[in-house]
C-alpha cells in the first residue's frame, strides 16, 4: 500500500499500548503525536491539526465520550474509539457523540490498519462530493443518478425505505452507523426506539442485495451497535 | 358378643369416664374429688336397696343363699363404677339388708339360725374381696390409659419433632405439645453459640414471653445443667426449668408454668416433662447439625469451583503464556532467525494470545453473569443477524469448514440481547469448531416448535460422551477432562446462564448419524407490528452528487 502522508493524534494512557500502536502506524509511514490524557489530546488536536484521532474510551481525566463531544463542537476529522469487549453500550454513546468508528480490544494492526485507511481515505477523498454518480459493492452498482440500483447486472427493485437506507450506508460507507443514527437518517427524529423497522429492512435489504444474506459480505452487523457498509 | 361388650361398658361407666379425660394430668389418681365420691356412695345404698326390692319378691321361691347373689353383683358393679370406698360401703349394706330382710325372723338383726352367721361372714368377706379387686381393676385401666396417652403424647411430640427443619418450628411444635399435655404455659429458650439464652426472636403472643427475672434462672439452669422446680430443687413460683441437654451441648431451656402447682411434681409428671425435653434437645441438635452440614455442603462446592477454576487457570492460562514468553524471547534474541522463522514465531504468538484473550473473555462474562451485573438489553431482533455476526467473528476459527445455515424465511422477530446471543452461537460454534476436523461441515437450522423458537447447531465430531450430556453444563466441566483442547469448560455454562435469563432453554443430544446436536430454545412472545410506516417525506431522495 502506498505510504500516506498523514498524522494522527493518539490518546491512550497505556503505555504499551501506544508504543504497540506508534510501532505498527509508523512502520506505515504516519506520523504519529501521543497523548497520556483527554486534555493533552485536546491540545495536541488543536495545535497539530492531525487527519485522524485515535482515542481509548478509559481515560484517567476525562471521559471519552465528553471528549468527542468537546472535540466534535470544532474539528471534523474521523475519531476512531478503542474499546473493550462487552461494553456496546459505552461503543453506542461514543458514535453517537460523533465517533466515526471503534475497534474492539484486543486487536490486530492489520485490523487497525485497515480502519485506519478506509476513514483517511475517506477524509482525503471527501466522501461529500463524490465525483461518479455510481457506487460498488459486491456485485452490486448503485447508480444514484438514476436511483436503480443492479445486482451481477439485473435490476433489483428497492422499496423507497430500502433505497434510502442502502444510500445513508454508502454515504458513511466504511462507518459504523448506529440504530440511533440510521433511525434517524431514514425515518426522520420520533422513531429512534423502533430499531425493529431497522432489522426487518436490514434484512430485506441483505435479501436482495448479499450473496448469503446470512453471511452478509458488504452490510455487516456490529451487534449491539449498529451496520456499517463494507465496499 | 359386641353388645353385651358395650352393655357391660356402659354399666360400668369405665370406658365414658376415660374418654373424656384428654389431659394426661390424672386428677382423680390419688383421691377422687369429693363430689364422686359422695355420689359413689349414694349409689351404693341406692343398688343395695334395688337388690333388695328384688330379692324381696323371689323371697318366697328362692333360698336365701341363692339370693346372696343378687347383692354381689350390686357390690360389683358399684365397685367398677366408683371404686373402693362406696364399695365397702355396699358390702356391708348387702350383709346388713341380707340379715334383715331375707334372713328369718324378718326385719330383725336377730338370727334363728346361728349358720347364717357363717354365711353373713363368707358374703362380707366374699363382697369386700370382689370390691377391692374390681376397684383395683378400675385403678389399673385408668393407669393403663394413663401410660397409653402419655405413649402416645410422647410420639406424636416425637414424630412432629422429626419433621421440623428450623428452632422456630420446634418451639412451636415442643409449645403447642406442652401446654396440651401439662395443662401449663411453656416457653422455649435457645442458647447461642456462646452459651446466652435468648427470647424468641418471632412470638406471637407476647404474655408467654418469661420475665427477665425467669430468664435469669434459666440463664442459671442453662449454666449449671440442673433442673429447677421440680420435686428436688423447688422454685417459689413453682415454674420448672429444664435444660435441654443434647449429646453434644445444652441447647437451651425449656421453661413450664403450670396452672395448677404441683401437679407436675409426680414422679411420673416429672419424667415425662423431662423425657418431653430430652426429645426437644434431640431435635434443636438435629437441627443444628443439619444448618452445619449444609454449610459444609455450600462450601465444599464452593471449594470445588475454585479448585476447578485454579487448575483451569493454571493449564490454561500457563501454557499459552508459556509459549509466548518463549516466542517473543526467541524474537527478541535478535539471532539471525529467517523471515520464514520470524513469521511464525510471529503467527504463534498472536495465535496464542487470541487463545488466552478468549479465555478472559468467558472468565469475565461468567463472572458478570454470575454477579447478576448483566442487565438484559432485549430488543426484537432478527436471528439471522445474530448468526451472521457470530459466524463472522468466528471466521478465523471456523476457517474451511462448511457452515449451512437454514433459517426459515417466516421466522418471526424474536425478543433478545443481540450481544449475548451472539455469545451462546459463538460458544457453540467454537466448540463444533474445537472438536471436529477442519474440513467437516456445521449446520446451524431452527424451526418454530410450539411457543418457541428451537436452534440446533450440529456437527459431525465424537459427540458428547454418553451420559455427560447434562454434565457439560455445569461450569468448569469438560466433555474430555484430559483433553488437550484449550478451554475451562465456561462456554456451555455461560450459553446456559443467557439462554435460561431469556426465559429458554439448552440442551445437548447425539446425532443418530454421528455427531453432537445442541439444541436451545428463545420464547417466540408477540413481535410489534413488523410493518414499519413510510418515512415521512417522499420517496424521492436527495443524496449529494
Amino acid at each position: 500500500m502506498s505510504q500516506l502522508p498523514a498524522h494522527i493524534v493518539l490518546i491512550e494512557d497505556d503505555k504499551q499500548i501506544r508504543r504497540f500502536l506508534r510501532m505498527t502506524l509508523e512502520a506505515e509511514g504516519i506520523a504519529v503525536s501521543e497523548a497520556e490524557t483527554g486534555r493533552q489530546g485536546l491540545t495536541a488536536i488543536g495545535t497539530r491539526c492531525p487527519d485522524l484521532v485515535i482515542l481509548d474510551l478509559g481515560l484517567p481525566d476525562m471521559d471519552g465520550v465528553e471528549l468527542i463531544r468537546q472535540l466534535r463542537t470544532w474539528a471534523v476529522l474521523p475519531i476512531l474509539v478503542l474499546s473493550a469487549r462487552s461494553e456496546e453500550g459505552q461503543k453506542v454513546d461514543a458514535l453517537d457523540a460523533g465517533a466515526d468508528d471503534y475497534l474492539t480490544k484486543p486487536f490486530g494492526s492489520s485490523e487497525l490498519m485497515a480502519r485506519i485507511r478506509v476513514h483517511l481515505r475517506r477524509r482525503f477523498d471527501n466522501p461529500s462530493e463524490p465525483t461518479t454518480p455510481l457506487f460498488h459493492f459486491g456485485a452490486v452498482v448503485v447508480d444514484f443518478l438514476h436511483r436503480r440500483v443492479t445486482r451481477a447486472d439485473e435490476t433489483v427493485h428497492l422499496t423507497p425505505i430500502e433505497y434510502k437506507l442502502l444510500t445513508a450506508l454508502i454515504r458513511n460507507s466504511g462507518k459504523v452507523l448506529t440504530h440511533t443514527q440510521l433511525l434517524r437518517e431514514v425515518w426522520g427524529t420520533g422513531h429512534a426506539d423502533r430499531s425493529h423497522y431497522l432489522r426487518i429492512y436490514m434484512g430485506h435489504l441483505r435479501q436482495k442485495l448479499e450473496a448469503d444474506p446470512a453471511r452478509p459480505a458488504h452490510i455487516v452487523t456490529e451487534t449491539g451497535v449498529g451496520y456499517r457498509l463494507v465496499s | 358378643m359386641n353388645w353385651l361388650q358395650r352393655g357391660f361398658a356402659t354399666l360400668t361407666g369405665v370406658d365414658k369416664s376415660l374418654a373424656g379425660l384428654t389431659s394426661i394430668v390424672p386428677p382423680s389418681l390419688k383421691s377422687g374429688a369429693p363430689r364422686t365420691r359422695w355420689i359413689g356412695f349414694g349409689w351404693a345404698i341406692l343398688a343395695c336397696a334395688f337388690a333388695t326390692v328384688v330379692a324381696l319378691t323371689l323371697r318366697s321361691m328362692l333360698d336365701p343363699a341363692n339370693l346372696v347373689l343378687l347383692y354381689l353383683v350390686a357390690v360389683v358393679l358399684v365397685a367398677v363404677r366408683f371404686g373402693h370406698k362406696p364399695g365397702i360401703l355396699a358390702s356391708f349394706l348387702a350383709v346388713l339388708a341380707f340379715d334383715v330382710f331375707l334372713v328369718p325372723p324378718y326385719h330383725s338383726l336377730t338370727v334363728a339360725d346361728t349358720q347364717y352367721l357363717l354365711t353373713f361372714a363368707i358374703m362380707l368377706m366374699v363382697a369386700l374381696i370382689i370390691s377391692h379387686l374390681t376397684a383395683n381393676l378400675r385403678h389399673q385401666a385408668l393407669i393403663a390409659h394413663y401410660r397409653e396417652r402419655r405413649a402416645s403424647a410422647l410420639f406424636d411430640l416425637s414424630k412432629d419433632l422429626s419433621a421440623a427443619l428450623t428452632n422456630q418450628q420446634i418451639a412451636d411444635i415442643g409449645i403447642l405439645h406442652l401446654e396440651a399435655m401439662f395443662l401449663a404455659k411453656a416457653a422455649l429458650l435457645f442458647s447461642d453459640r456462646h452459651g446466652t439464652l435468648h427470647l424468641p426472636a418471632i412470638q406471637s403472643d407476647p404474655s408467654r414471653l418469661p420475665a427477665d427475672a425467669m430468664l435469669d434462672i434459666a440463664q442459671q439452669a442453662h449454666d449449671q445443667q440442673i433442673t429447677f422446680g421440680l420435686s428436688d430443687t423447688p422454685t417459689a413460683d413453682n415454674v420448672v426449668y429444664l435444660p435441654l441437654r443434647a449429646p453434644m451441648h445444652t441447647r437451651g431451656v425449656l421453661v413450664v408454668v403450670p396452672e395448677n402447682p404441683g401437679q407436675l411434681l409426680l414422679p411420673e409428671q416429672e419424667r415425662l416433662l423431662q423425657t418431653c425435653a430430652a426429645q426437644i434437645a434431640l431435635a434443636v441438635e438435629r437441627v443444628h447439625y443439619v444448618e452445619v452440614a449444609q454449610a459444609a455442603m455450600v462450601a465444599m462446592e464452593s471449594e470445588r469451583l475454585r479448585n476447578s477454576l485454579l487448575s483451569a487457570l493454571s493449564h490454561d492460562i500457563r501454557t499459552p503464556l508459556t509459549t509466548i514468553v518463549g516466542l517473543s524471547s526467541a524474537l527478541a534474541s535478535g539471532r539471525a532467525l529467517t523471515d520464514e522463522t520470524r513469521r511464525e514465531l510471529a503467527e504463534s504468538l498472536q495465535e496464542d494470545a487470541i487463545r488466552l484473550s478468549n479465555l478472559v473473555a468467558n472468565l469475565l462474562d461468567m463472572a458478570k453473569l454470575h454477579a447478576g451485573a448483566v442487565k438484559l438489553n432485549r430488543q426484537w431482533q432478527m436471528l439471522e443477524e445474530v448468526v451472521g455476526s457470530a459466524l463472522s467473528m468466528l471466521s478465523r476459527a471456523l476457517a474451511g469448514r462448511r457452515v449451512d445455515v437454514t433459517l426459515p424465511s417466516s421466522l418471526p422477530l424474536l425478543d433478545f440481547d443481540a450481544v449475548l446471543m451472539e455469545r451462546v452461537f459463538c460458544n457453540l460454534l467454537d466448540n463444533a469448531a474445537k472438536y471436529t476436523d477442519s474440513n467437516s461441515g456445521i449446520r446451524i437450522a431452527a424451526e418454530i416448535a410450539g411457543g418457541d423458537v428451537q436452534v440446533a447447531i450440529e456437527d459431525n465430531g465424537p459427540g458428547v460422551p454418553a451420559g455427560m450430556e447434562e454434565a457439560i453444563f455445569a461450569k468448569f466441566s469438560r466433555g474430555e477432562p484430559e483433553s488437550t483442547r484449550t478451554g475451562v469448560g465456561l462456554g456451555l455454562s455461560i450459553c446456559r446462564t443467557i439462554l435460561e435469563a431469556h426465559g429458554g432453554r439448552i440442551w445437548a443430544e447425539n446425532r443418530s448419524e454421528g455427531g453432537a446436536r445442541f439444541v436451545f430454545t428463545l420464547p417466540l412472545g408477540h413481535p410489534p407490528a413488523d410493518e414499519a410506516p413510510d418515512p415521512p417525506e417522499s420517496p424521492k431522495v436527495d443524496f449529494p452528487l
